[in-house]
């Protein structure tokens, strides 16, 4: 199964990329092909992470650590 | 030059608000708030009308001082480009992390209530793919179906709510005034928290045809919240009572499943679905929007289009990703998200405003200027 998610994720990067890529280089959007790239391989790198089950850090851990004290005096009572 | 061509009118600015904040606010505060404030939720209602309107009016006189810009233009003007840069990088970032909560609650509801067997990742994937094809068409694009949908929206759930009328029993509602007033403040903040998501207006606040009419806006959406919600709230409470409504998950959902017009008419909870699937998807393709609006104003690129597909596979991994089950995100929602939204969108826009009045930065008289300006062209 999860060679299959793996799979599917990578289609859909390749198939984004191809779709998007070509526009911009055509049109010589240098900064906007450095954005999309980067965030083309953050998405996918993510998606890839959660798909094999690797530990990915939750960013609801930092907001409850960082808003854990306020919280905590708000609703104490 | 600015990123976004496309102009709404007043009424689409309303809508687009009003059904940004309403998509979270019918399904999910009515337990909340009725465990905080138990029968007296009418009244944080109220209250929470009131700081909806504080932080619109703050969120459009910091708006107003530029009207032909949006919150990272503007940010980059006070702050310098590269602490403004920051500030959009972050707003972005949040929105982001919103809009997973708001994709979360939507698969949740699928599963819990028509597709138990579908994994979650699917209603995520759905919904993303969609929202992304509206954020390619544009502000106008989906501005324009909000127009449709959202009247039919709160017009069918006004009609649901006065169906269950017969099965009412408005003795529920009483005592007033029974609970204590910092629990009923504890309501006034969820409920805040949710209106203050409207803060993504000042990004839209620029392309409105006159930004002037940002003010009146603010109050025309309080007016449909204030509506919406207190039928809502008043049905769901009379219906079931305080403590029964305290511990369900979606009670207006569950609202929806006792309304029957004798043999004729029955499962209305399947409309009320409906309704919910287009409201929430409207509200993702906002937030999917602001956020990706705001990173490419950040970055400084000429459009947004090419990060829209890219962040795609983001939102539907963060929605994933965020929690682990539906009561985490119950709990998240009514303890950690009111002073984490709250923090970020109404502290950065004061401090903004603190710093534009100190630095006189901006136009003092916006809404008259512009009014010219819009005369002139």
């Amino acid at each position: 199964m999860t060679f299959w998610h793996v799979l599917l994720i990578f289609l859909l990067g390749i198939g984004v990329a191809l779709y998007e890529a070509p526009k911009l280089v055509r049109q010589k959007m240098k900064g906007e092909l450095i954005a999309f790239s980067g965030f083309l391989l953050f998405g996918v790198a993510l998606a890839l992470a959660m798909a094999l089950g690797l530990p990915v850090p939750n960013p609801t851990r930092a907001v409850e650590w960082i808003f854990g004290p306020i919280a905590r005096l708000l609703y104490s009572g | 030059m600015s990123i976004e061509k496309g102009r709404i009118s007043r009424r689409q600015a309303t809508f687009l608000v009003s059904n940004t904040i309403l998509a979270s606010v019918v399904l999910i505060s009515p337990a909340l708030l009725a465990k905080e404030a138990g029968q007296d939720a009418w009244i944080a209602v109220i209250i929470a009308g009131i700081g909806g309107v504080l932080i619109g009016n703050l969120i459009v006189s910091l708006g107003l001082r530029y009207p032909n810009k949006n919150l990272v233009e503007y940010s980059m003007d006070l702050l310098g480009p590269w602490l403004g840069r920051v500030i959009g990088v972050l707003l972005g970032l949040f929105f982001l992390y919103l809009n997973g909560y708001v994709i979360r609650s939507f698969g949740s509801l699928l599963v819990a209530s028509v597709m138990p067997e579908t994994p979650l990742v699917i209603f995520s994937i759905l919904i993303v793919v969609l929202a992304s094809y509206g954020v390619y068409l544009g502000l106008e694009v989906f501005a324009r179906v909000n127009e449709i949908i959202f009247p039919i929206s709160v017009l069918l759930s006004l009609v649901i709510v006065a169906m269950a009328l017969p099965e009412m029993d408005f003795n529920q509602l009483r005592p007033v005034f029974e609970h204590s007033f910092p629990h009923m403040l504890r309501g006034t903040v969820i409920l805040t928290t949710f209106y203050a998501e409207g803060a993504f207006f000042s990004m839209v606040i620029p392309y409105l045809r006159r930004p002037r009419e940002a003010r009146p806006v603010v109050y025309e959406v309080n007016a449909w919240l204030a509506v919406a919600m207190i039928a809502n709230i008043v049905g769901v409470i009379a219906l079931f009572g305080p403590e029964e409504t305290g511990r369900m998950i979606f009670p207006s959902f569950e609202l929806a499943k006792t309304v029957h017009l004798s043999i004729f008419l029955e499962r209305i909870d399947s409309l009320v679905v409906g309704i919910w699937v287009a409201t929430v998807g409207l509200k993702v393709t906002v937030l999917y929007y602001v956020s990706v609006l705001t990173f490419a104003q950040s970055f400084n690129l000429q459009t947004y289009r090419p990060l829209v597909l890219p962040t795609a596979f983001i939102l539907a991994a963060l929605s994933i990703l965020e929690f682990s089950d539906t009561i985490q995100v119950r709990i998240f929602l009514s303890r950690f998200l009111p002073p984490f939204t709250i923090t970020v969108l109404f502290g950065i826009p004061l401090i903004l405003y603190f710093i534009a009045l100190i630095r006189k930065k901006g136009v003092t008289g916006g809404e008259k200027k512009n009014e010219d300006e819009t005369s002139q062209t």
